[in-house]
């Protein structure tokens, strides 16, 4: 299922590229782009750690379409 | 160069049997298959050693089954799935069309082929189980 996710807000508000943000979270630019434009739903333990990166919650960060 | 990923044992093994594969053949005087192994040897290496930089893209990575994250080892995964689906399915393609033949030594080995594939798709299923 593809979710809806702010992450592309959140990384422009903390003035981070997709690579730096990859690095922090020990995946690669390449993914985080897959994430931002929805082509790739991450695993759970992934989406917890981007959410906990930004201090938000899994829900803030990913939505399901239904939800928006 | 920041090296991102450590050598996967998929290609540990590649190396390996590469590197003791070609004094063999040497020493069985294979010339051309040293030379095609040295070949082989030599791309692997290359683009190994190119897909654990941090230059490398997604695909040279999956490519050289070097996944960094968990969206390449997705990617790898699925195209590793495509392969032994292509692989079943053209195996039971050759059953079927040695059917039409006389019978002889070679639609057994055919066969055989399938049922080890289909052993193996039976474990690869239960262990995909367990682990979900």
């Amino acid at each position: 299922m593809e979710v809806d996710t702010t992450l592309p807000s959140l990384r422009s508000e903390r003035g981070l590229s997709q690579a730096a943000l990859g690095q922090a979270l020990g995946v690669s630019r390449q993914t985080i782009n897959s994430i931002e434009v929805g082509k790739y739903d991450p695993s759970l333990p992934l989406a917890i750690r981007i959410a906990r990166y930004f201090d938000r919650t899994v829900e803030e960060v990913f939505i399901l379409p239904e939800d928006a | 160069m920041q090296t991102l990923t450590t050598l996967t044992w998929f290609n540990k093994i590649g190396l390996a049997i590469l590197a003791v594969g070609i004094p063999y053949l040497v020493v069985q005087q294979e010339w051309i298959g040293a030379v095609a192994w040295t070949v082989a040897l030599a791309y692997l290496a290359i683009s190994v050693r190119r897909s654990v930089t941090a230059r490398a893209d997604d695909r040279e990575r999956v490519a050289a089954a070097q996944p960094y994250d968990e969206r390449d080892a997705a990617a790898m995964r699925s195209a590793f799935s495509v392969v032994g689906q292509v692989a079943f399915l053209g195996q039971v393609a050759i059953v079927i069309w040695y059917m039409g033949q006389p019978v002889d030594e070679r639609i057994l080995i055919e066969s055989a082929k399938v049922v080890v594939l289909a052993v193996v798709l039976g474990f690869a299923n239960r262990a995909a189980l367990q682990r979900a």
